[in-house]
């Protein structure tokens, strides 16, 4: 089943000499349950493909398509509570709310959606993360992994379609790392949860059922890996 | 790049928004300052005019003194004008054509420096027989430049003077219906016996000088006693140079008010450069670890301070001067020959110097806690990135009670306890500021009384106050053009009477149609029309000492027959003075006559229009005839309006710069709040905030702040305006305080809607920031 689906997205900055393209009619989908990394160099386009994809840039021109609803065509504040509910974020600098415990911030996207969270599954993801023993801590008592883990709880609590990552590990150490990976792919397979993530860590992508490259703002699909 | 300070004008370029900021409140500071000092200034400034105008320009008066005391006077260098006066009021019986009159005597330069007497036709006399009379003596007395009068004493001799010249009567003068004649030193000693007058020295004392202490050494010196000293207390006192209790009290408040002034602005400022310095903590941490000591930073913060006062005082300066001007402007528009003499675009040296000083000293001690803080900023969170959150939450926000924005709003006022008490402490401030100098305006009622809309240019009264102005000459007046309304009493004065079986006395006057609707605004209890209306129908103006309410009845003895009135309406006040024991009744004119039997007016008050001049008063004298006397009251109408001008435009004025700066204050409170938290909101936004919740927390913090802004503000401002109160008003009124609810309704809406409003400009712009921009904003 087809849950984004990119078409021809182009990414413009700046005017005459110094325009700059940073995204290249870029195009491309992803199935329900599919775990893709997004590699490139550094500049190369990256961040911007997945801010696009996210509805948090605006693209000059093309197509982002979310189980069929054009997301570009939804008014701002409409897009914003379709964010919510279908996308979940990852950043690689967590982006937690300091004032808030490692609970609050996990359920903070149905917190502003002023619905009641459902204890049994918010006590499923502090198990999952590990992170049950410190729900009542604030970011800044927690390690860097654990506010990572604290990120995707966050970015999981509300079963969105879609999960991006934009350097999830880009501040962590090499265990952290791959405890992070290693938690993104248990929720893609556990929760069925389409996963796009940006990395360099060209290490990283071994776990992941695709690979797509992005040069100078443009897009090749480097297929699968994991069997 | 010549030094690392010279980093300072590039990183305020960098950094523009925030700069900005910061120096629009060091320039609203500056202006607060500027403009309220320059205003107590230009007070100060026409109430020396008012004073020298109504009583002249003299600090002190010796009696009885000799030549040789007088000249070692005038030879002190504190002493700028000195002269011989002499003076005898309408009491010493001395008239001119069986006229009553005063009699001055002095030397020309005390008329013309220090009682500024101007000649308006002819000239001062100079010969020992010449004389001058007041404007007003020229019809009254019917008298001309080149006649000879003789004026009279029943005691002594007629002595024939030649008429030099008229002057300008005093409103005081011409108030009272009288003349005054002025005479040389030298020919008032020798028309007037010895004896009958004291000499007097007038002395005029250099501004600089400290007028007490020069006053007291003479006394001293010379062996003076304390009546033969007199000082002239009101200019003394609007000088700054006097030491009566009531005018140190008023000193000490206008001192409590420059202090909170002074506050306020160092609140305003620290909070402004506190949040400046907290959002680029990051940048003071980078230049540690390139090796800038402490002591560096805190050099550069200060003189990152130093270097926006040096566009932002002049500004605030400027800005202050041309509100002044304005409002000196403003004053000449409404009483354009009270305040002919003041420049509109005066120049206040003490509101000019107190904002620079303010300004300079707030910033510096302003600066001096963001310098210690960016001092601070460890290296290492600097390279690390997490500059910004060098101080973690230590509790978590209570998303229990409230919902998740509004709860990370009240959080985001009342984590950092320092940034909460600066802006509850400036929000606070805001309305003890107001609250005091709202204090002042029951002052301003009390000292200053307005015209009110019954208050005569004219007044026509019976000499012997019985009703002897006749009804015709009311006609006559109702028909002169250059008359806007004419209107009589009749008046019986100490009429007793009996009620409830008591025995009282009342002064029964008349009135009509303009007097009746005028009554209105002071009616407490009955009704206006049915005295108009029906016969035997009274008002009956409150007094501490009457008991008489509506519904009660009067008796009273009119001609052989005992009659019976009704009192049918309770007035608060009236235009008559309140006389002990004795109840003001008024009435119809047409109930007047039948209690009463007289038909004729004892007064007939006259309202010109405003292109009457001094002919038409003088046709209306004439036509009023010589028996009547006639007061003038437009000048001293024209000083009661200027004085409650000058006095209500600096009040209310200080009140709306108050409530201006409450409201800027509060704008760039919340933007620099907001801005502190850029990043955040961004990330808040990226997971799912929308536009409406943002603008909900930011308000929750906005009126988290206002709110317990409000409460702190009332705790400390309203027993502030209570001793104010008791030390402007009831010393001196004797009314008691009152809760100022309307003030304080208006000062804290004012603080709740601007907190509320100051929301949406800052959300605005957020909304605009792409949401990626906003996460990687500095």
């Amino acid at each position: 089943m087809e849950i984004l689906k990119v078409e021809n997205l182009c990414k413009t900055y700046g005017k005459g000499e110094t325009q700059v393209n940073a995204l290249k009619n870029v195009s491309f989908s992803m199935e329900k349950g599919e775990f893709a990394a997004v590699v490139g160099e550094s500049g190369s386009g990256k961040s911007t493909l997945l801010n696009c994809i996210g509805g948090l840039d605006n693209p000059t021109s093309g197509k982002v398509f979310l189980e069929g609803k054009d997301l570009f065509s939804m008014h701002e504040e409409e897009r914003t509570v379709f964010r919510r509910r279908n996308i979940g974020f990852v950043f690689q600098s967590f982006q937690l709310i300091p004032e808030l415990t490692v609970e609050q911030n996990i359920i903070f996207p149905i917190l502003l959606d002023y619905q009641k969270p459902d204890p049994a599954s918010v006590n499923e993801i502090l198990q999952v993360l590990g992170l049950t023993e410190r729900r009542h801590h604030l970011p800044s008592q927690l390690s860097g992994g654990q506010q990572q883990r604290v990120a995707i709880g966050r970015a999981l609590i509300t079963r969105p379609m879609l999960i991006l990552a934009d350097e999830p590990t880009g501040n962590l150490d090499s265990k952290n790392s791959q405890d992070v990976i290693d938690l993104l792919v248990k929720a893609s397979r556990h929760y069925q949860q389409t996963i796009l993530m940006i990395t360099h860590n060209v290490g990283l992508t071994s776990s992941v059922d695709r690979v797509l490259r992005v040069t100078d703002g443009v897009l090749t699909d480097r297929g699968g890996i994991r069997e | 790049m010549k030094s690392y300070l010279d980093l300072i004008p590039i990183s305020a370029r960098v950094h523009k928004k925030q700069s900005r900021m910061t120096r629009i409140c060091i320039i609203l500071a500056v202006f607060l300052v500027t403009a309220i000092f320059g205003m107590a200034d230009m007070e100060m400034r026409s109430q020396q005019l008012q004073e020298i105008k109504s009583n002249g320009n003299w600090h002190v008066l010796f009696s009885d003194i000799d030549q040789k005391t007088a000249s070692m006077i005038a030879a002190r260098p504190e002493v700028t004008v000195s002269g011989w006066y002499a003076y005898l009021g309408a009491d010493a019986q001395y008239t001119v054509s069986g006229k009553s009159v005063m009699v001055a005597g002095m030397d020309k330069k005390v008329s013309d420096d220090i009682l500024s007497m101007k000649v308006t036709e002819g000239t001062y006399p100079i010969k020992e027989n010449e004389v001058a009379l007041t404007q007003n003596a020229k019809l009254g007395l019917g008298i001309h430049v080149g006649d000879t009068l003789m004026l009279e004493h029943p005691d002594s001799e007629p002595e024939k003077l030649s008429v030099v010249g008229f002057v300008e009567g005093t409103s005081k003068l011409l108030k009272q219906d009288s003349y005054a004649l002025l005479l040389t030193k030298e020919g008032f000693q020798s028309s007037i016996p010895q004896g009958q007058y004291t000499n007097q020295y007038i002395v005029q004392l250099s501004q600089y000088c400290n007028m007490k202490k020069v006053i007291s050494d003479i006394t001293e010196r010379y062996k003076l006693t304390d009546k033969q000293v007199l000082q002239n207390g009101n200019l003394l006192a609007v000088l700054g140079q006097s030491d009566n209790s009531y005018v140190l009290g008023l000193y000490g408040t206008a001192a409590v008010l420059f202090v909170i002034v002074m506050l306020a602005g160092v609140l305003m400022l620290a909070s402004s450069l506190n949040s400046n310095v907290m959002q680029r903590t990051e940048f003071f941490g980078m230049m540690r670890c390139l090796g800038a000591t402490k002591k560096q930073i805190m050099r550069f913060v200060r003189k990152e301070g130093l270097q926006w006062c040096k566009t932002a005082i002049p500004v605030g300066v400027g800005i202050g001067t041309v509100v002044i001007w304005v409002l000196c402007a403003i004053l000449k528009a409404l009483a354009p020959g009270y305040f002919s003499e003041m420049p509109t675009f005066a120049i206040s040296w003490i509101g000019i110097l107190s904002g620079i000083a303010v300004g300079i000293f707030t910033v510096l001690l302003a600066v001096r806690s963001p310098a210690k803080k960016a001092a601070c900023v460890s290296p290492l969170a600097a390279v690390s990135g997490n500059a910004n959150s060098v101080h973690p939450s230590r509790t978590a926000a209570n998303t229990t009670i409230f919902k998740v924005d509004t709860a990370l709003g009240i959080y985001h006022a009342t984590s950092s306890k320092k940034n909460f008490l600066l802006m509850v402490g400036s929000f606070s401030l805001s309305i003890v500021l107001f609250l005091c100098f709202s204090a002042s305006v029951s002052f301003m009622h009390h000292a200053i009384k307005p015209l009110k809309p019954w208050t005569p240019d004219i007044s026509l009264a019976s000499a012997d106050q019985t009703c002897s102005l006749s009804n015709s000459l009311i006609k006559q007046l109702q028909n002169d053009p250059k008359v806007a309304r004419a209107y009589g009493r009749m008046f019986a004065y100490n009429i007793p009477v009996k009620s409830d079986g008591q025995n009282k006395k009342i002064n029964l006057i008349s009135y009509e149609d303009y007097q009746f609707s005028w009554a209105k605004d002071s009616l407490l209890s009955g009704f206006i029309d049915d005295v108009r209306q029906k016969d035997n129908q009274v008002l009956v103006v409150h007094n501490s000492d009457n008991s008489l309410h509506v519904g009660n009845k009067i008796q009273l003895k009119s001609g052989d027959k005992q009659k019976e009135i009704t009192v049918a309406g309770l007035l608060s006040s009236s235009p008559f003075d309140n006389i002990n024991g004795v109840t003001t009744v008024i009435c119809s004119e047409k109930t007047f006559r039948e209690l009463t039997g007289e038909t004729n007016y004892t007064i007939i008050d006259v309202q010109l229009t405003d292109k009457a001049v001094d002919s038409d008063v003088d046709s209306i004298r004439s036509l009023a005839g010589s028996n009547i006397q006639l007061s003038d009251r437009r000048a001293s109408n024209r000083e009661v309006k200027g004085a409650f001008y000058s006095m209500a435009l600096f009040i209310y004025g200080f009140l709306v710069v108050i409530v201006l700066i409450t409201i800027f204050n509060i704008a760039n409170s919340i933007a620099m709040s907001v801005s502190a938290r850029i990043k955040q909101y961004g990330a808040m936004r990226a997971i799912g905030m929308s536009g409406h919740q943002l603008i909900k927390m930011i308000t929750a913090e906005a009126v988290t702040y206002s709110i317990f802004g409000s409460i702190v503000g009332c705790l400390i401002g309203l027993p502030l305006h209570k001793i104010l109160f008791e030390k402007m008003v009831t010393a001196h009124w004797g009314d008691p305080w009152q809760l100022p609810f309307g003030m304080l309704a208006i000062i804290v809406a004012v603080v709740i809607i601007s907190s509320i409003l100051a929301v949406h400009g800052p959300a605005k712009r957020i909304h605009k920031m792409s949401i990626v921009d906003t996460i990687s904003a500095q």
